[in-house]
């Protein structure tokens, strides 16, 4: 505030303090509540790129992206998407991706609660029907892919250890768990029934892909145990009542 | 609308959520920061539901931006009323201040020029928010560290007449009273003296840092001795009115809140108003004040 004696502010000076230095602690309050935030929601790139460089980061990345939201939740939106042409970091060139799942983890901390499909509730599904089926994914369960394996990197970064830097594609599912948020890598043939799922490919044509059917058994018992998918009530159904179901996308 | 004397309270900090939903403290009831909870669903709304079962709770936001010229955030205001339905809050405040403009927001409580201009604005907009709530909104004085060339009278008279003319209430907080008066070199006893009784439902007790040439309010302290005196002053003119404890930052362990807790009530059976709070803080809520 200092470097621009010109400006005119609408602030009266104090017996203690002149008014630009009144207003400069608005904006010190600012900058640093903001950089506490995005410290606290990205500390996997923290770590990696230390307290000095991230702090320049958070400087530069406000001049780009000013908050507009009400919600300071929202204020690290952008970070993976600022980091990917952010050249001071370009050391790190896994960083963007990093930020991605941070975020991410964020995303499905928060998400929408839904009542999860079970085993049994697809134990009454007739046999005739299983071919038709379609599974649709809990608002707080996510298939992302990143081109880093970022879930190592964030673990190795929050020990402190030096990062892995061979590039590796990296699918991931996120979900949330009795309220933890929960991630994992996939097996290439496990991401991509998962992805059919996501886009709506029905239960006969994702196991028309296998070469065995127990295979897909043991898939399906591993993504009910988790929790991926929603279970919806018949319409005039009490949640706790334990009653077929369909199963929707 | 009425606003029973809910006793001593404390803000509900993340922190804090193994310790009480383990142990659930003889507390009266419990503030949320009404933002912090205005998510799709997870954890903060679990933990929020449990509590809401056992305390009474009331919303605090800090989004509001009641001052700003900015238009009222639709979107934000169904969200704080979906959440009021959630939670049956005994009431919902927010600050006298502005958060932003020009579609920016500062995340900070900006304090607004003291004019007959910026009554009038404010006023229509408090209007605005409990027409659409469908109840009272409490206002609180923020902490400030500047004053507007514009200013044509003191905070006091500022908060008074909005609180008036707009029929809403004041959520009176003490610290930020005392933190001003250094700031801005009043007399926190004058503050206190102009606010009308019966505007005042809640107040805050808080603690601050000395900066050298200005006290700030960091909530990250414990409350300083000049405050309780102010607090002391201000149960003398207002008497019964519910209490909170605030600590935002280095937050401590739950039994030192509450030894802040206890002192504010051992202060208001000292100044003899009335003897304990009417509900036994115990006891499942039984009653909830809604609209």
């Amino acid at each position: 505030m200092k470097q621009f004696p010109d400006i005119v502010l609408p602030i009266r000076d104090s017996r203690r303090m002149p008014g630009w230095e009144r207003l400069d602690i608005y904006a010190n309050m600012y900058f640093f509540r903001i950089l506490d935030s995005l410290k606290e929601d990205f500390p996997g790139v923290l770590k990696t790129i230390g307290d000095d460089r991230f702090h320049h980061l958070t400087t530069d990345y406000l001049a780009r992206h000013f908050p507009s939201h009400w919600s300071l939740r929202d204020v690290g939106r952008f970070l993976p998407s600022f980091l990917k042409n952010y050249s001071p970091t370009k050391k790190w060139p896994s960083l963007s991706d990093l930020a991605r799942f941070e975020w991410a983890l964020i995303e499905a901390f928060d998400a929408a609660d839904a009542p999860t499909l079970t085993e049994e509730d697809i134990k009454t599904v007739r046999p005739d029907r299983w071919p038709g089926l379609r599974f649709c994914f809990v608002p707080s369960c996510f298939l992302m892919n990143f081109s880093w394996p970022v879930d190592r990197i964030l673990e190795k970064a929050m020990k402190g250890k030096r990062l892995p830097v061979r590039r590796e594609k990296t699918p991931l599912v996120i979900w949330r768990k009795n309220l933890r948020v929960c991630y994992r890598s996939l097996p290439f043939q496990e991401a991509r029934l998962l992805s059919g799922i996501e886009r709506g490919e029905s239960f006969g044509a994702l196991c028309a892909g296998l070469p065995t059917a127990p295979r897909m058994a043991s898939y399906l018992r591993d993504w009910l145990q988790a929790g991926f998918f929603r279970r919806r009530e018949r319409e005039g159904t009490a949640r706790s009542a334990r009653r077929p179901m369909r199963m929707v996308r | 609308m009425e606003f029973p004397f809910l006793g001593f309270g404390v803000g509900l900090r993340t922190k804090h959520y193994p310790y009480i939903l383990q142990k659930w403290p003889r507390v009266d009831w419990f503030e949320i920061v009404s933002e912090n909870y205005m998510a799709a669903g997870g954890r903060p709304l679990d933990t929020l539901d449990k509590i809401c079962e056992r305390y009474p709770v009331v919303m605090h936001g800090v989004s509001l931006s009641i001052g700003s010229t900015d238009p009222l955030d639709r979107d934000y205001l169904k969200k704080l009323k979906d959440l009021a339905r959630r939670v049956r809050p005994a009431w919902i405040s927010d600050h006298l201040c502005w958060t932003g403009t020009g579609g920016h927001n500062l995340h900070d409580l900006l304090p607004l020029p003291y004019t007959e201009e910026a009554i009038r604005h404010v006023v229509k907009k408090v209007r605005q928010v409990q027409d659409f709530l469908e109840r009272p909104l409490l206002l609180e004085n923020v902490s400030s560290y500047l004053t507007y060339t514009q200013s044509v009278m003191p905070e006091w008279d500022f908060l008074k007449a909005i609180a008036e003319e707009a029929d809403c209430r004041i959520l009176l907080d003490i610290n930020n009273i005392y933190v001003s008066s250094v700031n801005h070199s009043f007399d926190p006893m004058e503050y206190i003296d102009a606010i009308p009784a019966d505007r005042v439902v809640q107040f805050h007790l808080a603690g601050h840092s000395n900066k050298g040439h200005y006290l700030l309010d960091t909530h990250d302290h414990p409350i300083k001795p000049a405050v309780w005196g102010l607090y002391v002053k201000a149960l003398e003119r207002f008497g019964e009115v519910s209490t909170l404890i605030e600590w935002d930052d280095r937050i401590p362990p739950f039994p030192t809140l509450m030894k802040s807790l206890n002192k504010a009530k051992e202060l208001y059976r000292e100044s003899n108003k009335s003897t304990q709070p009417s509900q036994d803080p115990a006891s499942p809520l039984e009653v909830h004040y809604g609209a």
